[in-house]
């Protein structure tokens, strides 16, 4: 093992895997965890070459081999629970991207939530057993978050007793479905329904799509790989354009509305469970953006501790880059944050288990304040998290440029999390339509709970208005308590600017909907407040649970650090609200830089606890054992550029210019 | 509509760097047969058209160092053969386990007075050469071109008016090549050993690869480095050097010279090496970087005007995406910025240009200025162009993810210009430096000497300002010295914050360097703050300089207002910190940015068409001047490899998966 890094290790305050199994939940959960890991990891089957060495055609063909195995391997393995499916065969392999993947994900769930009994029966099991590959087509290539306007049409012709599908625009094409372009033979299709003439909006169809067999597109569609991107080379984001093409009438899905044989349509009763698969992606979304940030400052902890540079002291070796209080700033924030985003990612799941329960007993009450959260931390552990990672890989300096750092390929396979499931800034609106339900709720005289009961203590809303900035506070910048207080006051007071600005809006435009759009900088600020309490709230509540003295402290200094990080950089906040004087803004930036020299000793090991295998982190740079620059080298010869001495362009263009010129 | 090879050669950096190859075949010729020489606007144009897809652009660079770095005979020994082709050139200088700390490098020339040469050597794995061609270090050289003189584009449309203003200046592009598989020889960075003793850094003239069949020579280990986020066409390669010999001749030496029997002595002053990476990094900052920005805004804001989403209000019809106040809130600011650092980075060649003639001469008192603003202005530029870009990018939602948008490949460049040619914190932290150096040197400590005049880019350090902004109202805002005093005001007192917590910490007995790196995060916040304040203050001269052209000053305008006041919003806290602005002030400032947000929407496809790029050069399906974004989108997609050729992982895996379930079932 690499020098440096043996004694940072010996040099750590606590022991990393007594950490580990806070992450994990329990020491059992680690030891599972471990398990199946383990399982895959030492199969032949799941060897393959450096996908950075590979082309595209060639990283979806090893995607579609693993797949492959994956499937038989889960039977043989008999891993059914969808838990350890969910969240550790797809998320603990990551750099695994499948082109199956999306019959698992959103085919069958579809097909078990809308579909009758009978189209259960009828595609369940091939689905299951891949004899049927599906897919879930919803997103038009003119059309994205605003569901109402796709213009895929399913109009049904009581004749055959069929419904035709059409793509009648270019902008109605399917665009990005995974594993649609090549993969798949079937797809579950969003499309306007339209019977006796009429619209009744956007229902579920399933279409076949190729032939069985053959794998050939079926007559009447057309179907494709949209191209290259900036990641995610393994997927086949498809097309799919469908020109009077024919499906059954007991293609659609038809739990809850129903087109009769004639073709009359029987209304649903209730729609509103269908949330429940948004929030669950999007809670998962959050605990992904924890994981992909823990890797990428992972890679770049134990590299800056490898690396050496310059002089702090004139005359003395080269210092470990991570001995420079930049390079420090750069980077302990970001680890900080990493933790607090693993804690918020648990709690998400927790609550959606819990919430999924009530909501199975029929209790809907709290499902609408699930909802906005878990669309505002999607979008805001999504947005610090890609900004996070591309830090991660510019404090490794031009080898973080290289793929042989790993962080390009984290940061173009995560960066697509800010858009899908729901675009970040739209997310955030949703979450500031229900602050500002809320306040209106307060404002009218009637008590709210969960983690905006905040706005019962607005002093507006007391007997005596006054405005926010005059609140007394004290904040101790060493207390956690404190500090999730001041945060608290942040949101209050924001969530107030928004809705007092709305409402003048309101009076000076002719419509809600025009004084929603110009004050929609204001909503998504106060959203992001919100996230951002809550994410501070999470984390120091989550101290309380610490058992282990010297686990506890290390933790205190990072959650101390994440929350005097974020005063910090929106400093402009917590002055103009009063919530902190200028010397407090001073003393929380000095008594940042006392963190980062209180953390760094204990930095290697907090990175070790996230406890990620050389193959999942698949970097040079991040090795645990920290030999970097002997396979950095070895790796370079790998490429496929370095296979012969003379390259062929050379014949071709170089040495002909030698002699026309 | 013609599909762009690049985008859709399915991510083989093999076929990028054959197709950059080639192309940069094609243009020697036509550059040859046109009669353009080398750095003239002719090559700027051609450059530009083509999108910097080229090879071979450290090939002129070795030449530009060697005309400064070599003696007459050396000049007319090699430079010929560059012309000609009949060498392919690189440089050495980045090593696998250093870079921006030149005397932690670690290969070796030692002189052997017996055979009158010099043994060019790799001791440790970590002093391979790595990514040569990084242009990190081409600074080094002491690069000795002027940068062209001022020329005005060629008369446009009217339509395209702000075009002239944009294309001032000339610069020759340069990025990363080549010693991975073209080259034939090498400028290698070595550690001089002669007569015993080391004597630094110098350039060393390396034959890599034999002229006959272009195959490695003895002792040369050389290679590609592997796949990177980007630059795909590029070749970046490592290089190990085992006791290669080099005749004595090869050494550059106009500024250093060993004599045959091993005597060292030095002709120049070093502080010539600080020109060259002046140079040299003004001419990344418009010839590579901002245009990167500049494309990004136009892809954006097109498509922003060609995509509808969702209603504004329940009776229309689905608006456009720019009609919403958070997309303009996303983009705007970003297309002010790509006009701000545009004349910025003019202004910058424009000084660097008037005191070009003087540093020649060897009048050196200008050089610790340009050096200060051209390190701040470059960390600045490429961090804001890269937050801008991948802004732009996502602002375009799932398209833009799509390479088919042409972001991606603008993103994974801007991003690398944050590393090479100096990392950003390292460049801010110059700047601190020479920021510390001037406040407390126009502010004595009492009975030390007296201060003397400060350079013109600091010297509002030196002036006592209000302690309060006078603005009572939103309007006041729009004033440009109202604005540009703010970020003086600001600037001035992080400095100065700086300097007492650095001066605090000696005086309680820390040695300087110790000082120094407890105090850099406010170092790097105050150089943070003077780079803006510069900035504004050069959109605001170049403002005034418009006033024979009142439209188009008036939209430029509305530009520099909005990037001022983004600026002062973003970092809201510097300003609120001692009182200069008020909470309700700060308020003010917000409403007179949202306001400037309507108002810049109405020109906004003007002013990005003013950049005045061709699809071509834009390579986007989303930003095409026609706007046909979703016919060109489908169109490209369906000619993606993926799509004309087979597939056969159906066969190899799909297929039998498939049928041994069917046989169960």
């Amino acid at each position: 093992m690499n020098q440096d890094l043996r004694r940072e290790r010996e040099a750590a305050s606590f022991n990393p895997e007594l950490l580990t199994h806070v992450l994990d939940g329990s020491p059992e959960s680690t030891r599972r965890r471990r398990e199946i890991e383990n399982l895959i990891l030492n199969d032949p089957d799941f060897q393959h070459e450096d996908l950075n060495f590979l082309t595209r055609s060639q990283r979806y063909e090893v995607a579609v081999r693993k797949s492959a195995n994956m499937v038989k391997k889960m039977r043989e393995f008999d891993i059914a629970d969808p838990e350890e499916i969910m969240w550790f065969k797809k998320v603990h392999l990551v750099n695994f991207v499948e082109p199956v993947g999306l019959n698992f994900s959103m085919f069958i769930p579809t097909l078990l939530n809308q579909g009758t009994t009978a189209q259960q029966e009828k595609w369940l099991l091939s689905s299951k057993g891949l004899q049927i590959i599906g897919t879930y087509a919803q997103t038009e290539m003119g059309h994205g978050t605003h569901l109402r306007g796709l213009e895929t049409t399913a109009t049904y012709d009581p004749e055959t007793q069929e419904f035709i599908l059409n793509s009648p625009t270019v902008t109605s094409i399917k665009w990005w479905p995974g594993g649609l372009g090549k993969t798949s033979n079937h797809a579950i299709v969003l499309a306007q329904l339209i019977t006796k003439g009429k619209c009744y909006g956007l229902h579920a169809f399933i279409v076949p799509i190729r032939e069985l067999g053959t794998h050939k597109p079926l007559p009447g569609i057309t179907v494709g790989d949209i191209g290259p991107k900036f990641g995610y080379d393994e997927m086949d984001n498809g097309y799919l354009k469908m020109d009077n093409y024919r499906i059954p009438r007991e293609n659609m899905l038809m739990k809850y509305a129903q087109v009769k044989p004639d073709g009359t349509y029987v209304k649903p009763v209730s729609n509103k469970l269908t949330y429940g698969t948004m929030v669950f992606v999007r809670s998962f979304l959050v605990g992904e953006a924890a994981r992909c940030l823990s890797k990428a400052c992972t890679i770049a902890i134990r590299y800056s501790a490898v690396r050496h540079q310059s002089e702090i002291k004139l005359g003395e070796p080269e210092p470990q880059i991570l001995d420079f209080q930049t390079q420090q700033y750069k980077l302990f924030p970001l680890l900080a944050t990493a933790y607090a985003f693993q804690f918020v990612g648990a709690y998400m799941k927790e609550t959606y288990h819990r919430i999924n329960e009530d909501i199975g007993q029929g209790d809907l009450s709290e499902l609408p304040e699930l909802h906005a959260l878990a669309a505002g931390l999607k979008a805001f552990t999504s947005w610090t998290t890609n900004a996070a990672i591309e830090a991660c890989r510019m404090a490794c300096g031009g080898h973080g440029y290289s793929h042989c750092s790993g962080l390009p390929n984290i940061y173009v396979n995560f960066t697509p999390t800010c858009t899908f499931e729901g675009e970040n800034t739209v997310m955030m609106l949703q979450t500031a339509r229900f602050l500002m339900k809320s306040y209106d709720q307060v404002h009218s005289g009637k008590l709210v709970c969960g983690m905006v009961s905040y706005l019962n203590d607005l002093p507006t809303q007391r007997i005596q208005p006054q405005q926010v900035a005059v609140w007394p506070t004290v904040v101790d910048i060493d207390s956690p308590d404190s500090l999730t207080e001041a945060y608290k006051l942040r949101a209050a007071r924001l969530v107030e600017i928004a809705a007092k600005n709305l409402q003048n809006e309101v009076i000076h435009r002719e419509s809600k909907e025009v004084a929603w759009n110009l004050t929609s900088v204001d909503l998504v600020r106060a959203s992001e407040a919100h996230c951002h309490y809550v994410v501070v709230k999470l984390f120091s509540e989550k101290l309380l649970k610490i058992q282990d003295k010297s686990v506890h402290a290390v933790l205190r200094n990072l959650c101390l650090l994440y929350c005097l990080y974020g005063i910090s950089q929106k400093a402009g906040d917590f002055l103009q609200g009063s919530i902190m004087t200028e010397s407090q803004i001073t003393q929380v930036n000095q008594r940042m830089k006392e963190l980062l020299t209180a953390i760094r000793p204990d930095a290697v090991a907090l990175v070790d606890a996230f406890d990620f295998q050389d193959v999942t982190l698949g970097s040079v740079l991040g090795r645990y054992d920290g030999n970097v620059y002997e396979n950095l080298f070895e790796w370079a010869k790998k490429s496929p550029l370095n296979k012969s001495e003379v390259h062929e362009s050379y014949c071709k263009y170089l040495k002909p210019l030698q002699s026309k010129l | 509509m013609e599909v762009p090879r690049t985008l859709n050669s399915g991510g083989k950096s093999n076929e990028h760097y054959v197709a950059a190859v080639r192309k940069t075949f094609h243009l020697q010729i036509i550059a040859k047969r046109l009669g353009w020489s080398e750095n003239s606007p002719e090559f700027y144009y051609a450059y530009r058209a083509v999108s910097g897809e080229l090879a071979f652009n450290l090939h002129r660079v070795f030449q530009k160092s060697l005309r400064s770095l070599g003696s007459e005979e050396q000049i007319a020994k090699w430079n010929p053969l560059c012309n000609e082709f009949q060498i392919i050139a690189s440089y050495a200088q980045t090593e696998l386990g250093h870079g921006t700390y030149l005397q932690g490098l670690e290969t070796e020339a030692t002189y052997d007075t017996a055979t009158q040469e010099f043994v060019v050597h790799s001791p440790t794995l970590t002093a391979t050469k790595w990514w040569p061609g990084d242009i990190s270090l081409s600074g080094q050289w002491g690069l000795s071109y002027p940068p062209c003189k001022n020329w005005k584009a060629p008369a446009r449309e009217p339509a395209d008016k702000w075009a002239s203003y944009t294309r001032d200046h000339v610069a020759p592009l340069l990025s990363p090549t080549s010693v991975g598989r073209s080259a034939t020889h090498t400028l290698v960075q070595a550690q001089l050993i002669c007569s015993g003793a080391r004597r630094g850094m110098h350039a060393f003239i390396v034959p890599i690869r034999s002229l006959e069949d272009h195959s490695p020579l003895p002792g040369v280990t050389v290679g590609d480095i592997g796949p990177k986020m980007g630059f795909d066409s590029i070749d970046n390669g490592f290089l190990r050097l085992d006791h290669v010999r080099v005749p004595r001749e090869n050494m550059l030496s106009r500024f250093a010279q060993v004599l045959p029997d091993g005597t060292y002595f030095k002709l120049g002053s070093p502080q010539t090496n600080y020109f060259s990476m002046v140079v040299m990094r003004v001419d990344l900052l418009l010839g590579e970087i901002i245009p990167l920005l500049q494309k990004a805004c136009v892809i954006a804001v097109r498509y922003s005007v060609i995509r509808r989403q969702s209603r504004i209000r329940p009776s229309d019809p689905e608006a456009k995406i720019l009609d919403y106040q958070t997309q303009q809130q996303k983009l705007l600011p970003h297309l002010a910025t790509a006009y701000a650092f545009h004349f910025l980075g003019s202004n910058l060649s424009e000084f660097l240009h008037s005191s070009y003639d003087a540093i020649l001469n060897k009048d050196f008192s200008h050089l610790p200025e340009l050096h200060a603003l051209s390190a701040g202005i470059k960390a600045m530029v490429s961090d804001l162009c890269l937050q801008g870009t991948e802004l732009c990018r996502r602002a375009c939602g799932g398209h833009g993810y799509s390479n088919l948008s042409g972001l991606p490949s603008l993103v994974t460049k801007v991003t690398a210009s944050c590393t090479y040619e100096g990392d950003n914190t390292v460049l801010y932290l110059q700047t601190a430096r020479f920021l510390v150096k001037n406040y407390q040197q126009a502010h004595p400590t009492p009975g030390s000497t007296l201060q003397r005049s400060l350079p013109q880019s600091v010297a509002y350090l030196a002036t006592t300002d209000l302690a309060r902004c006078p603005a009572q109202k939103a309007a006041d805002f729009l004033h440009p010295k109202l604005y540009t005093t703010a970020w003086a005001h600001v600037a001035t007192r992080l400095v100065k914050d700086s300097v007492n917590h650095l001066e605090t910490l000696m005086q309680s007995g820390a040695d300087w360097d110790e000082a120094w790196n407890q105090t850099t995060i406010l170092h790097l916040h105050a150089a943070k703050a003077h780079c803006y304040y510069i900035s504004v203050k050069s959109f605001t001269e170049t403002l005034q300089k418009l006033e024979n052209e009142p439209e188009v000053q008036q939209v430029i305008k509305h530009l520099c207002d909005l990037y001022a006041l983004h600026g002062i919003l973003t970092s809201a806290a510097d300003f609120l910190h001692d009182g200069f602005l008020s909470g309700a002030q700060v308020d003010a400032v917000r409403t007179a940015y949202l306001d400037l947000l309507r108002l810049i929407r109405k020109d906004a496809i003007l002013l990005t068409d003013a950049f005045d790029f061709t699809d071509h050069c834009l390579n986007s399906a989303l930003g095409c001047y026609d706007g046909n974004v979703y016919e060109r989108l489908f169109h490209w997609a369906q000619e993606s490899p993926t799509n004309t050729q087979g597939n056969p992982a159906y066969e190899k895996y799909l297929r039998p998966l498939l049928q041994s379930q069917r046989s169960k079932l």
